[in-house]
């Protein structure tokens, strides 16, 4: 079971944001790529994905418009809104600042 | 970044709110969509169906709970269980018709009446000048008015960054031909600059204006909309006023209302016009003695109300001695006069002198009326709180949390106090049109703007929050406040002490405030009837009054009295008149006052003796018409003319005074501090009310208007018809009979019994709005005593049944609850009455020859309640007598 708690708290945020900037996407396909593009090492619960969702939505973040799919089915499309574009890049310069220094710290240790 | 993200949330949130069907479709869509999505991409790889299915409802972890989480994350939870309430709450208020009615009727009533009683005072004591430019920064100088001179002194002295004077005055004004009254402010070059309002149309009055004496005016907006329909070309118009032709150059905007308080401006004048408008006065602008003008200032940048205070007392001296009638005594009282300036951002007004302390005596009123309201509702909340308690119960058990019924039954009282409040502002904006229409005068109507502003709207509010926790909170935390299993085991007729005690005790003090009202109403009451109850000497009934202003439309001297004369027998012609007189000052006449010396030949003067009398100036049958009687000696007669010998008839308080038990007839005297005695004394008449209702009577003499000094040919007449059929046909003929002498005169007509009303204005609305409040505290104390007893039966109908059973007579029963009742209205008279005794003194000064501890009012407050309150036990206790101990007993 691959709980979002596997997942530093906050970085869910980053990726959703990340992954809707590149295009529009609905929930079923967001879940889908979060597997492709971390080749499966990031796995997020089905069930936790959409409150992360909507609470972005609720943010500000991502806006959400009903459209019709490449299958011709109806479904909610996801996409980075302007703040949402602020919020993404503050939070991944943060990443990678923090990354960088635990990069950092565990090289110290192999010394 | 903060703004961009609240318009992208904004419009969710709204939608999370008020389109809620829609958004729990969306969420139930979108998580089908994705179920399907798992479970075909799952049957592509190979899956059965079934399986598939599992498989994507396990990985979503129940559906339910994460569309919880959903809503949870849109945060829309709180306001769900709102909105629950609410209709809950709704509901349970629409199955208790009566309850629901008597509460927000109750609420209405007092939260309506605090907040009528508030905009009045808000429109009179607290709001700024409306539209004028930092009104804090204006000052008035305190007490009367000032003379042209002494305005120019203080001027020069440059103390204020502007200094303006002014004056009210009502003119005549020809507008497209018809000829109207106008009140019109007559206003120095300055005063549109310290008040920072520019004109929406035109331009605004300058100080060019009042040197030059321009007979221009800039009209206010009201008159603009009602004389020219706001005409938008009406710059450039003329308007005769008082017969001189006067430019209009402007238009005040809408809000701007002058800086006098209470009164309505048709339009505005350079100060130095008034010589021009008003002909009879050549010589006001430079007469030292005439103190006609009202002032205000603009404080100079950086400077306080104190620091140019303490420069003006510098200055003041120096006004003083600039301003002097030429001859007048160093010593003189003229230099005596002492002035400080007071803030002016509020205004001036009349009103404020007799209205402020009735308004707070009002005010108070009406909070103790809003607590009585409030404890009735508290009271039947009660009621309902223990009449719902299993239902209550239930919902502990089932899990719901204390705070949350709390939520809920607070919920219920803000809805209530919220429809009470919507009606108390309809109610409000209703009843304060009423309550300035009833301190209108017709010669002095009172304008004042009661749109409710914000702090009107502030003040419902507060006051309707404040009813909901006063009311609500005790009611709602006692409710929720019960021991599970105990309730639910026991049945309905569980007693809860505690609950009892709190109902009684807000019965007693239900009981004591409206005690307080009743005693109030009752000492208002007494003091309009001793008011009203005073011999004034003269019949009021079916007398006509008409003030036709001739000599602001030129008549002078001679011409003047030729005019009245010719009025007079006009008057006399028309049908129905029976008699028809005339007199410079009218009966009961606040402000008009001629005194003068008088000695009596052949009579030494006692040393210090007070030798001053007022004096009238009347027509013949003047007492005949207004029924003042003749005592001894002779009525004026046509051959008392100018030119004939002089003769007076005084009054008996002067007869009493100044003759003792001789007879005065013949006697001759030398009036207004002359020295010749050449007016013969010709009778003697009954002492009628000349200043106030409130007055001894005074020495008074009369001299025909014939023989009246020269000064006072230059004021108007009064003339008095008494009449055999209504008086409003009297009085349009009246009016037709003087515009055919000249159309220019201005004609306004009044009752002599709406004359005398009008003097007595303020005591009749305290002695009406405190019946009305005590009447209505009285009913909500009946109500809620009522509720009480009822309840109390209710409870004791086994008990009673039993002693029924056991022999006792239905009559003992009766007095038992009577007794119960008894002794709730006894607690309560007694500390209603020892509140009221040490209230009473603050309303010491409003009443007229009452003591504030009128042992009336007292008496029949306790003999009205007692009153009411039997009546309200009454019904319950007959209840109880006929209690069939079967019945009661089967109940069991």
């Amino acid at each position: 079971m691959s709980k979002p708690t596997d997942l530093v708290q906050g970085t869910l945020d980053l990726l959703l944001l990340k992954i809707v900037a590149l295009e529009p996407l609905h929930g079923w396909a967001i879940a889908e790529r979060l597997k492709q593009v971390s080749g499966d090492v990031l796995q997020v619960s089905e069930g936790s994905l959409y409150p992360a969702l909507h609470k972005l939505e609720q943010q500000g973040w991502i806006t959400a418009k009903w459209q019709v799919a490449d299958t011709g089915r109806r479904a909610k499309f996801y996409a980075l809104s302007r703040a949402g574009r602020h919020a993404l890049e503050r939070e991944a310069a943060n990443w990678k600042r923090l990354s960088a220094a635990i990069s950092r710290v565990i090289r110290l240790n192999e010394v | 970044v903060r703004l961009l993200r609240l318009f992208y949330t904004l419009p969710l949130r709204m939608r999370s709110l008020f389109r809620r069907n829609r958004v729990e479709q969306d969420l139930d869509d979108e998580f089908r969509d994705h179920l399907e999505r798992r479970i075909q991409a799952d049957i592509e790889r190979g899956m059965t169906a079934e399986e598939a299915r599992y498989a994507a409802l396990r990985a979503m972890g129940g559906v339910e709970q994460r569309k919880e989480e959903c809503r949870e994350m849109r945060g829309t939870q709180l306001v769900d269980e709102f909105r629950q309430d609410l209709r809950y709450a709704w509901r349970s208020l629409v199955k208790s018709p009566g309850f629901a009615a008597v509460t927000l009727v109750s609420l209405a009533l007092g939260i309506g009446a605090n907040t009528a009683i508030f905009t009045l005072v808000n429109a009179l004591l607290m709001r700024p000048l409306p539209r004028v430019a930092n009104p804090e920064d204006l000052v008035r100088l305190s007490r009367w008015s000032l003379s042209y001179a002494k305005f120019e002194a203080l001027q020069a002295e440059q103390i204020f960054a502007n200094t303006v004077a002014f004056s009210r005055e009502r003119l005549s004004a020809d507008v497209n031909g018809s000829i109207q009254s106008a009140d019109v402010m007559l206003v120095s070059g300055d005063y549109f600059r310290m008040l920072g309002v520019n004109a929406i149309l035109g331009r605004a009055l300058t100080p060019d204006d009042d040197r030059s004496q321009a007979a221009v005016a800039v009209l206010n907006y009201g008159f603009w909309s009602r004389a020219f329909r706001a005409d938008p070309h009406v710059v450039g118009k003329e308007l005769r006023v008082a017969g001189v032709p006067v430019t209009i150059v402007g238009v005040t905007p809408r809000e701007f209302a002058g800086v006098v308080v209470g009164t309505r401006t048709d339009f505005t004048m350079p100060l130095t016009t008034v010589t021009l408008v008003r002909p009879e006065r050549p010589k006001i602008l430079t007469q030292r003695s005439a103190h006609w003008l009202q002032v205000m200032g603009r404080l100079k940048p950086g400077q306080t109300l104190e620091s140019t205070n303490a420069r003006f007392q510098i200055v003041w001296p120096r006004v003083l001695a600039a301003s002097a009638p030429p001859g007048t005594s160093p010593t003189s009282s003229f230099f005596q006069e002492k002035r400080e300036l007071l803030p002016g951002g509020r205004g001036l007004s009349e009103l404020r002198a007799t209205y402020t302390s009735p308004l707070y005596v009002l005010m108070g009123l009406v909070a103790l009326v809003l607590f009585v309201a409030c404890a009735n509702v508290g009271n039947l909340l009660l009621a309902r709180g223990e009449a719902r308690q299993r239902e209550l119960v239930v919902r502990l058990a089932t899990g719901a949390s204390r705070a949350r019924l709390v939520r809920q039954l607070l919920t219920e009282n803000a809805l209530l106090a919220t429809i009470a409040g919507l009606l108390a502002v309809a109610f409000a904006i209703w009843s304060t049109q009423t309550l300035v229409s009833a301190i209108s005068l017709t010669r002095v109507p009172v304008f004042l703007d009661l749109r409710p502003d914000a702090r009107v709207l502030g003040f419902a509010v507060a006051v309707t929050l404040t009813t909901v926790l006063l009311f609500g909170l005790a009611p709602a935390l006692r409710a929720t406040r019960i021991e599970l299993a105990p309730t639910l085991k026991e049945s309905t007729r569980s007693v809860t002490g505690a609950g009892g005690r709190l109902r009684n005790t807000l019965v007693v003090v239900q009981i004591a405030l409206a005690m307080v009202l009743a005693v109030g109403a009752g000492l208002f009451l007494s003091s309009f009837r001793q008011l009203l109850s005073i011999d004034t000497g003269f019949d009021t009934t079916n007398v006509l009054m008409v003030r036709a202003d001739a000599i602001r439309a030129g008549h002078r001297g001679p011409r003047a009295i030729r005019f009245y004369t010719d009025l007079l027998d006009r008057v006399r012609e028309q049908p129905g008149v029976q008699s028809a007189a005339m007199s410079w000052a009218p009966p009961v006449s606040e402000g008009f006052g001629n005194s003068g010396k008088v000695l009596i030949e052949g009579r030494a003067q006692r040393p210090g003796e007070n030798l001053e009398v007022f004096s009238n100036f009347v027509s013949p049958r003047y007492f005949d018409t207004i029924g003042q009687r003749l005592l001894a000696g002779r009525d004026f007669s046509a051959d008392d003319r100018a030119g004939a010998p002089h003769v007076a008839i005084i009054n008996r308080t002067m007869a009493r005074h100044f003759f003792g038990d001789e007879s005065p007839i013949g006697r001759r005297i030398a009036p207004w501090g002359g020295d010749k005695y050449d007016c013969e004394i010709v009778g003697v008449v009954g002492d009628a009310t000349h200043f106030s209702l409130k007055e001894r009577p005074y020495p008074v003499m009369y001299v025909p208007y014939t023989q009246s000094p020269e000064f006072l040919q230059r004021e108007p007449m009064i003339v008095y018809a008494r009449s055999t059929v209504s008086l409003t046909r009297i009085a349009g003929d009246i009016r037709r009979a003087v515009k055919q002498l000249d159309k220019n005169v201005l004609v306004e007509t009044e009752t002599l019994q709406a004359h005398i009303a009008n003097s007595v204005t303020r005591e009749r609305l305290l002695a009406s709005l405190s019946s009305f409040l005590g009447l209505l505290s009285l009913l909500l104390v009946g109500i809620g005593l009522h509720g009480v007893m009822a309840y109390s039966v209710t409870r004791r109908i086994p008990e009673i049944g039993i002693r029924m059973a056991l022999g006792a007579r239905p009559a003992a029963v009766l007095s038992s609850v009577l007794r119960e009742g008894a002794l709730l209205v006894l607690a309560g008279v007694a500390v209603g009455l020892v509140a009221a005794l040490a209230l009473s003194r603050v309303v010491a000064t409003l009443l007229f020859e009452v003591s504030p501890r009128d042992a009336g009012a007292f008496a029949g407050a306790v003999g009205v309640m007692a009153a009411v309150a039997l009546l309200a036990t009454i019904v319950p206790a007959r209840r109880a007598a006929h209690v069939d101990p079967t019945v009661a007993l089967r109940y069991e």
